[in-house]
């Protein structure tokens, strides 16, 4: 039984200076669309409490063949940290927007997995943010997250990188899927832990 | 026509033609209508044509639902030999002759006809096939030695309401094979990822 985590503690030093989270705000506001990517997010001992949680977790195989391949992942662990007043606060302090609650997924892919752009996904701009959890992980496995407009205009990919999180203002229009997992990730697997900041 | 087909088919397919059991055994398949002829062309033909492709320019396309290299549509094409192969497919012998496999009504003529290369890690989603006036999807296999644990298998779909569900069956890539099935709002398919070091070169389309 892994022990539920608290954010702040958890958030790698570098992060929680005022200066640097005024840096990464101007960042975030002069992108164009407004993201941020976050390397070693967390310090090395939540890492490894989140995936041993991870591990831990009761899990859900998701299929259907022309929609997503995955396994769903409900754990504790994951809504401790990602669900936190502190966790808001830091959202605010380095994008502006005032979220008040977090809907959270927690996913995992592994080879064969995937998920594709489908008619009926949410086309308004939102505010989302992903965590992964990739040790070992090589892009040429696939599994990056892709936006896109689903036209001629540039995709926006975010390769699966261990301990990363990002924060993305979605632009309206722009849909996203996760790029097949290929036999080249062997055993290896990403977690995805992913929410949408929701405000009253 | 006999004479004209069996330039480029095996006899053995031409015979079949001519009996009412294959339309029956197509018509009846599961999950819908399909049917793979093993060595379909003439031997000769299918190594020239392999020979033929090898040196098309093929384009790797990346989507959510695809990775895989493509050849332009071959009604351009320069070669000779692929020149020929497009006029055999798109005769009106040829719309006959696949008539008369699949009970279904084509016209002579109307056709798309491109190379396909999946190169190790490649892989085509669950996709339906079913835009516009598509009526037959056909693929013919050009490569050898793909086993079971190489992948690259062509995968029919069970479906309810209209969406896939499970995997029905599958079929490995073989040498000179002939995929054929009947595009409809249910026949969803998919080539399993290739998971082996080996180029898998096919060549089809759709009959209209």
């Amino acid at each position: 039984m892994v022990a539920l985590m608290d954010f702040s503690s958890s958030l790698n030093p570098l992060y929680v200076s005022g200066e640097v989270q005024k840096q990464m705000r101007n960042a975030f506001f002069s992108s164009k669309p407004s993201v941020l990517v976050l390397p070693d997010f967390f310090v090395p001992s939540t890492v490894t409490a989140l995936m041993k949680g991870l591990k831990e977790s009761n899990e859900t195989v998701c299929n259907e063949p022309d929609r997503l391949s995955y396994t769903r992942l409900f754990s504790a662990v994951g809504d401790s940290l990602f669900s936190s007043p502190s966790f808001l606060d830091f959202t605010h302090a380095v994008t502006g927007v005032n979220a008040t609650q977090c809907d959270l997924a927690l996913m995992r892919f592994g080879h064969r997995d995937f998920t594709l752009l489908h008619d009926d996904q949410d086309a308004l701009s939102k505010l989302i943010f992903f965590y992964m959890l990739a040790r070992g992980w090589k892009k040429v496995s696939g599994g990056s997250r892709i936006f896109t407009y689903g036209d001629d205009r540039l995709p926006l990919s975010f390769d699966a990188n261990h301990n990363s999180f990002v924060v993305f203002k979605v632009p309206v229009g722009m849909q996203d899927f996760v790029k097949y997992v290929n036999h080249r990730a062997g055993k290896n697997t990403i977690a995805y832990i992913s929410g949408t900041f929701l405000k009253d | 026509m006999i004479d004209f087909l069996s330039s480029w088919i095996a006899p053995e397919w031409l015979a079949v033609a001519e009996k009412s059991f294959f339309v029956r055994n197509f018509s009846l398949a599961k999950p819908y209508p399909h049917a793979f002829l093993k060595d379909f062309l003439i031997e000769e033909k299918a190594e020239a044509l392999l020979a033929a492709l090898k040196k098309e320019v093929f384009v790797h396309k990346e989507s959510d639902l695809f990775s895989l290299s493509q050849t332009n549509d071959l009604s351009q094409c320069t070669n000779y030999f692929l020149k020929s192969f497009y006029l055999f497919v798109s005769s009106k012998e040829f719309a006959q002759f696949m008539q008369k496999l699949t009970g279904l009504s084509v016209k002579g003529g109307a056709l798309d006809l491109a190379g396909s290369l999946y190169g190790p890690g490649d892989y085509l989603l669950c996709h339906d096939d079913h835009v516009e006036d598509r009526k037959i999807a056909y693929v013919l296999y050009l490569s050898r030695g793909f086993t079971e644990k190489d992948g690259a298998e062509f995968v029919l779909f069970n479906s309810a309401h209209k969406r896939p569900t499970t995997k029905a069956s599958s079929y490995p890539p073989a040498w000179n094979g002939l995929m054929v099935f009947e595009v409809s709002p249910v026949s969803f398919h998919m080539v399993g990822e290739n998971c082996s070091s080996k180029d898998r070169y096919a060549i089809g389309g759709w009959l209209h």
